[in-house]
């Protein structure tokens, strides 16, 4: 049973991190909450059998992309945790850094991995979601459950 | 030309007693609890009211029938009704009276008398998609003392709910003026329905068939599908079966085990969804979150301080949650949801699909498929979506214009009667106090609304402000004498607009009960003033007027062309087999 449980572990960690360090190959820096945040819902997008929204929404869009997570909240606090070990883990190997809230990528020799892509839409979220103080896109995530 | 000429009472002992009526104006004085009101509503009656006069006092055990005679356009009829609701006569005045009629008859006959015009109840009907016949514009008739003072919504048969779900229809009808462009409309809709009807029957065949189709299609195990134009390609796919081919599988995209894992995702979501939502104490789901986020959060750091650099901050931040406010909307989410359930319908419809990779099927079985699609194939089927949507639009504009014509006023029309209403009102202003004083405001004249049926009385605003700007303004004042002159003037320009355009089903009587009531000693001769100034314009053999009171006609200033007593040294009111039975004896 315990060789299950760390399988499990070790499957979810290395989805994470590669989900990571795709993201954050993308924008460049993101902040830790957003951060855990939208490779949850990188993962999910997996499973949802196609998008809901695409790239031609414009309107509210950082509400949309938040809205994925309707109904899933019990899921995202249980990743929680494994995402959080998959960031340590790349913080201890250097491959990013945390500063003052803030994470970037250190390593430069990322290769792009196909298996778990962020969707234009989800693109156009992260980038529109800078604009967007931590402590108001916390609000709206607790909010939206 | 109308005439009640006469009103014949029979009584069970087979005597007659007779009112003779004469044209304009017929007035009955009688006093308290003389039958005034019976009488009124007797006449009521009389055009096919459902009253059931059998437990009435002033009826029962003394009266049998009652006959009516009246005169239209040069023909004399005889209306009798008896104490059966159901047992009715109508006949012309030199016939033997025939077999009896029940209500429903008799009230289609009386109205086909007032209608003769047939054209014109289709235009009502096409109108207003009702029947109205003259029992509706009866409401135009009878003035009783139960509504008296009311210039909003003013006619008495409107309190009733009977009355008053057919105004709007015959206020529209009469205060119209595209009839025929709303007819025209209405026969271009009804084509189009049933052309719509059509071509649902043939989409409901089209859908079938493509259905039946593809289902055995899958039973060959082809990853072809039929879409209605294709079937070249269906044909020589079921060749390739027929000589054992081997059919070339093109990967699919996703495989079963993935589907049903899709499948269970996004139905737990939009379950949870859906459960959150109908517990709807929004604060305390907002703290459970983060109570349940915060102690994850907890759980990891209790494990491992290492984390304690990446959790801390956040974990402050939630803490922090509660001086902020959310600016999403639930729209939002719904409609997310609304889309989750979406991509759950083609996620099952995929699954099912994907039943018959895993079947056997036997060779019978794969030759009864390659028949049947032969069959299906060979029936023409037309994808006719685009024809559908577009006749649907095209029936909602129609509809759309319709309702917009219907609801235009002819503001002609109610100009018209706003003038008549004041100008009847005004013929009383040398007797009537009430009736000069609000001359005297300058401005003065009484608007007719036909939003509410309001007879509004108006005065030129003393805005100090804009003296040059002539603006009319509500004048709101009291006294049941004033308001019900201004009543009898609505109901009397009723009559005008109706009876000179001379196309409504309109019986073209007037029926007023105890008008006198509201009235003092001086204001009260304004009645007559009133009805004389009405007469001049209607003309007193187009409108027969009944007025039952316990005044005497001098004082109301009103000269009939009828006076009557009810009460009389043989009779003790309006039915003369009537004796009150003394109680005390």
């Amino acid at each position: 049973m315990k060789s299950i449980r760390e399988q499990t572990e070790v499957l979810q960690l290395s989805i994470f991190s590669s989900i990571i360090c795709q993201l954050l190959k993308n924008h460049n820096q993101l902040s830790v909450c957003k951060l855990v945040t939208f490779t949850y819902i990188v993962k999910q997008n997996k499973f949802l059998g196609g998008n809901i929204y695409t790239a031609k929404n414009t309107q509210d869009v950082i509400y949309k992309g938040i809205s994925l997570l309707s109904g899933d909240f019990d899921r995202y606090c249980d990743s929680l945790i494994y995402i959080f070990k998959a960031i340590h883990l790349l913080v201890t190997q250097n491959v990013i850094t945390l500063e003052n809230d803030m994470i970037t990528l250190s390593e430069t020799n990322i290769q792009s991995d196909t298996t778990f892509v962020e969707s234009n839409f989800l693109n156009k979220v992260i980038r529109e979601s800078k604009t967007m103080t931590d402590k108001q896109f916390m609000k709206e995530v607790t909010y939206n459950v | 030309m109308f005439k009640i000429r006469q009103l014949t009472l029979f009584s069970i002992q087979e005597e007659q007693f007779t009112y003779q009526f004469s044209e304009g104006i017929n007035y009955f004085k009688g006093k308290n609890d003389s039958g005034k009101t019976e009488f009124y509503f007797l006449i009521d009656f009389m055009f096919g009211s459902s009253l059931d006069i059998s437990k009435k006092r002033w009826y029962k055990d003394s009266l049998h029938k009652a006959t009516m005679e009246l005169e239209y356009n040069g023909i004399g009829f005889l209306l009798t009704r008896t104490m059966n609701p159901n047992q009715n006569y109508f006949s012309y005045v030199n016939e033997d009276i025939s077999e009896s009629i029940d209500l429903r008859t008799y009230k289609d006959k009386l109205n086909s008398m007032f209608c003769q015009d047939e054209s014109l109840l289709k235009e009502i009907r096409n109108f207003t998609n009702e029947d109205l016949t003259y029992r509706t514009f009866t409401m135009f008739n009878f003035f009783g003392e139960n509504v008296q003072g009311k210039i909003q919504d003013f006619l008495d048969k409107c309190s009733d709910i009977k009355y008053s779900v057919k105004l709007n229809p015959i206020l529209n009808f009469i205060f119209n003026n595209h009839l025929d462009k709303i007819f025209a409309l209405q026969q271009e809709l009804n084509e189009l329905s049933s052309q719509l009807k059509e071509l649902e029957v043939s989409r409901q065949r089209y859908d079938f068939i493509i259905n039946q189709v593809n289902s055995n299609l899958l039973k060959l195990g082809g990853s072809i599908t039929y879409t209605g134009r294709n079937a070249e390609d269906i044909k020589r796919f079921i060749n390739s079966v027929r000589e054992m081919q081997h059919p070339d599988n093109k990967g699919d995209k996703r495989n079963i085990a993935d589907l049903e894992v899709m499948y269970n995702n996004i139905s737990e979501q939009i379950k949870v969804h859906e459960n959150s939502i109908s517990d709807a104490k929004q604060f305390e789901k907002d703290s459970n979150s983060r109570k349940k986020l915060l102690s994850k959060l907890q759980e990891l750091v209790s494990d491992n301080t290492e984390f304690d650099y990446l959790i801390s901050p956040m974990q402050k931040l939630i803490e922090d949650i509660d001086s902020t406010i959310f600016f999403s909307n639930y729209i939002i989410t719904d409609n997310t949801v609304k889309e989750l359930r979406k991509q759950l319908e083609q996620i099952k419809i995929e699954i099912r699909r994907n039943d018959s990779k895993f079947k056997c099927y036997t060779v019978e079985q794969k030759v009864k498929s390659i028949a049947l699609i032969e069959d299906y194939l060979s029936v023409v089927i037309t994808n006719n979506e685009e024809d559908l949507n577009n006749l649907r639009r095209r029936i909602k504009e129609i509809k759309e214009e319709i309702k917009v014509l219907q609801n235009s006023d002819d503001m002609k029309k109610i100009n018209e009667m706003s003038r008549f209403v004041t100008d009847l009102y005004c013929a009383a202003k040398d007797i009537s106090t009430v009736v000069s004083d609000d001359i005297h405001q300058t401005g003065f004249e009484i608007k007719y609304l036909k939003k509410g049926n309001i007879l509004q009385p108006m005065v030129l605003s003393d805005d100090t402000e804009n003296i040059n700007s002539n603006k009319k303004v509500n004048f709101y004042i009291g006294s049941m004498a004033r308001h019900t002159l201004i009543q009898l003037c609505g109901y009397l320009s009723f009559m005008n607009l109706m009876l000179s355009n001379g196309k409504y089903p309109l019986v073209p009587i007037l029926v007023i009960d105890h008008i006198s009531k509201p009235f003092d000693e001086k204001n009260s001769k304004a009645i007559g003033l009133v009805l004389d100034e009405a007469y001049k314009l209607i003309g007193k053999e187009n409108m027969q007027t009944f007025i039952f009171d316990d005044e005497d006609n001098e004082k109301l200033n009103i000269n009939p062309d009828h006076v009557e007593d009810l009460v009389t040294d043989e009779k003790t009111g309006f039915n003369p087999f009537y004796f009150p039975t003394n109680t005390e004896d």
